[in-house]
């Protein structure tokens, strides 16, 4: 017998769409962009080989090379071949020090990019990134830009003499939320020189900015290993989790590699500040969410929104709140523009050191 | 032309201990009226309703309440003050959580205050000599149960039992309300003591209350437990003018705070919580009362609309006899309640 939910009723009621007017049309929209974020992208190379990516994003430059984004280092690349072939393709927004597994040869055209020539053989074959880098496990975090690009060409500078691996981002790049403001940020991002991961911010949402982040950058939520540390990118756009992303998670925090283990999000569950309360829409909410992270021992949690820096702590999990890339920063609190140095030793008994590092102050 | 009927002052034996604070009698005269610039009730109130957001009295002024106008453009001014001052400076700020305390009360109070009044324009347009007395008094002990049902896709709690009771004298309110979940661990308790500043022996008062609350969540289980300072004003605002009589407003500001404790580990989080509760009642009969409330408390278990904001309530009591009345509730943030239930008053 087939079943409903009650909230599967509702929808085909009509429900969504009256909540949606009503005000609380976030969570249809969050619940999207998550089902959206599990989609793998395909297309056709030389030779009638099928490619599918995950997670990840896909375009053609003039000459017809077909260039693959990836939205995490944990870029998976499924081939499915009907004879052996070499085959040629691109790959962008990688980490400092990736390769790909196998036999493919990179030729670098650029900061995070190469060109692949890869032997295939008949049949289905995997790759994934893997890394030639050793010791520590650095990034850098930044967060709420909004098309600041003077602050932001002062971070970008200040990461790209620091050299880390890659960036770690929670979102509002743009303070608008237009396409044309978005696609100018992107061209921004490209100072970085760098892999990008990130997750979407609630100013990507206001305008049609969104449709254009998935379709450039790909998923709002997603969960990757690199190097003996997992990251979690999770979109709170909607001062929410969406609620089909919870199985998702508990399943992917569950079968995770040992090591360990980092959150980020673009709204903070509970503001330091209840007077001033930007948080999660729902108190519950935020609770759920805290209970998750804290029974799966997430070790530390990152989250943007707030145009401020600070360290406090929910459910024992210690938070950096690091908003400074670039939108007006709070007052009154001694803290400019900013981003976060960060840096991983999964084997060390205390594995993470977070560094503040100011800009312009 | 007839005097707009006022609210009725109490008899002198009834009449409350001596307040702490003097308030002007709500026993204004009556205004005297020009000629409606526009005929027609029905486009003055339409004009009311837009471009009167932006013309604070509009709609009075096409009525000829001139003197009616001139009031709600001194409450619109003065909140549109407020409001501007609290949230200029919050935005000169961006948000600085040290200015937060003043002026994110200071922004909602204005502009509140500033959408109550824009109704109370439209719907003392549409109803020239005021509604019908207004249905909430101070009875001296009021307890209503409630049940219904929860829409919202982040929590469990699909019913929802409320119960409230108040007892309130001219100078002393106590306020409770519990509200249980079946079948999960939801547990929610208010209440609020204090002795009113003013009142007068009717619907109107001001009071100073501590709030004492002990939430449990449905889904972390988390138990918080905490204290709040509030002011509380219920005013007619027939003390504004006698043409908006059965218009009641309500404006509640508190600061307080939760320690949150999680049940099985030893960790606890602290939210320091804001309470901004406002809202505009009228009745349109004798029996009836509808009474719309705007909610900001980050502890709140709906949640909130889309990109922050609170929640808004609407409660409509029907009187069914002198101390029974019918009482629905429609509560929509993150999510929706709906409860059903009787209010039974002595």
């Amino acid at each position: 017998m087939v079943t409903f939910s009650r909230r599967t009723l509702l929808k085909a009621m009509g429900a969504g769409t009256a909540l949606h007017f009503l005000g609380c049309g976030g969570v249809s929209d969050a619940d999207a962009r998550f089902g959206r974020s599990l989609l793998p992208v395909v297309d056709q190379l030389d030779g009638g080989v099928a490619i599918s990516a995950f997670p990840a994003r896909l375009r053609r430059d003039g000459e017809g090379l077909l260039w693959i984004r990836a939205a995490n280092p944990g870029l998976r690349l499924e081939f499915q071949a009907a004879s052996a072939t070499v085959v040629r393709f691109g790959l962008e927004n990688l980490p400092i020090g990736a390769r790909l597994s196998g036999t493919a040869e990179m030729v670098p055209t650029g900061p995070g990019a190469a060109a692949v020539t890869v032997s295939l053989p008949a049949g289905a074959t995997t790759l994934r990134l893997e890394s030639s880098a050793t010791g520590l496990v650095r990034f850098a975090v930044v967060s709420d830009i909004h098309d600041n690009h003077k602050s932001f060409g002062a971070i970008a500078a200040d990461i790209r003499d620091w050299n880390p691996e890659f960036v770690a981002c929670m979102g509002d790049f743009v303070q608008s939320g237009r396409v044309a403001e978005f696609d100018d940020m992107m061209s921004q991002l490209g100072q970085l020189e760098r892999g990008l991961y990130t997750t979407i911010g609630n100013h990507e949402l206001f305008g049609g900015a969104a449709d254009r982040f998935e379709e450039l950058l790909g998923a709002t939520n997603h969960f990757f290993s690199w190097r003996g540390v997992n990251f979690a990118m999770l979109d709170t756009g909607s001062s929410m989790i969406a609620p089909d992303a919870y199985p998702w998670l508990e399943e992917k925090l569950a079968t995770r590699p040992p090591g360990p283990t980092l959150a980020f999000t673009h709204i903070p569950p509970l503001d330091p500040y209840g007077f001033r309360d930007h948080a999660f829409r729902s108190r519950e909410d935020a609770e759920h969410f805290l209970q998750l992270l804290g029974e799966a021992r997430v070790d530390h949690l990152f989250v943007g929104h707030i145009h401020s820096y600070e360290e406090y702590s929910l459910r024992g999990i210690p938070v950096h709140l690091c908003g400074g890339g670039g939108g007006q920063i709070e007052k009154l609190t001694g803290v400019g523009h900013h981003y976060l140095r960060v840096s991983v030793n999964p084997e060390a008994a205390d594995p993470i050191h977070v560094e503040l590092r100011q800009i312009g102050v | 032309m007839a005097a707009a009927p006022v609210a009725e002052p109490l008899p002198a034996a009834e009449a409350p201990p001596k307040p702490a604070i003097e308030l002007p009698s709500s026993d204004r005269p009556a205004i005297e009226k020009a000629a409606p610039a526009i005929d027609s009730k029905l486009a003055r109130t339409g004009l009311a309703f837009l471009p009167g957001l932006f013309i604070p009295g509009f709609g009075h002024s096409l009525s000829g309440d001139v003197e009616t106008a001139h009031r709600l453009r001194w409450v619109s001014g003065s909140a549109l003050a407020v409001g501007l001052l609290g949230g200029g400076a919050l935005l000169f700020a961006a948000g600085s959580h040290k200015l937060s305390p003043i002026c994110v009360p200071l922004m909602y109070t204005g502009a509140t205050v500033y959408i109550q009044s824009w109704l109370a324009d439209i719907l003392g347009t549409a109803a020239p000599n005021g509604f019908a007395k207004p249905l909430t008094r101070e009875a001296q002990l009021s307890m209503s149960l409630q049940y219904g049902g929860s829409y919202d896709p982040v929590t469990p709690v699909r019913h929802l039992g409320l119960l409230r009771a108040s007892y309130e004298k001219p100078v002393l309110m106590i306020d409770g309300s519990a509200s249980l979940a079946p079948k999960t661990d939801y547990q929610e308790f208010h209440l609020r003591v204090g002795p009113k500043l003013w009142s007068d022996g009717g619907v109107s008062h001001l009071a100073f209350l501590v709030e004492g609350m002990r939430e449990r969540g449905p889904i972390s289980g988390a138990t918080g437990i905490g204290s709040a300072l509030l002011f509380e004003l219920r005013l007619a605002l027939s003390y504004l003018s006698p043409g908006l009589r059965g218009l009641v407003l309500t404006q509640r500001l508190g600061y307080g705070g939760l320690r949150y404790r999680y049940p099985e580990t030893s960790t606890t989080d602290w939210q320091d919580v804001l309470i901004i509760d406002t809202g505009l009642a009228i009745s349109p009969t004798d029996s009836m009362e509808i009474a719309l409330l705007y909610t900001q408390r980050p502890d709140t278990r709906l949640g909130y609309f889309v990109d922050h904001g609170g929640g808004a309530r609407i409660d409509a009591r029907l009187a069914i006899s002198e101390r029974l009345r019918l009482l629905a509730t429609a509560e929509l943030g993150g999510g929706i309640d709906g409860l059903l239930g009787v209010e039974a008053s002595w």
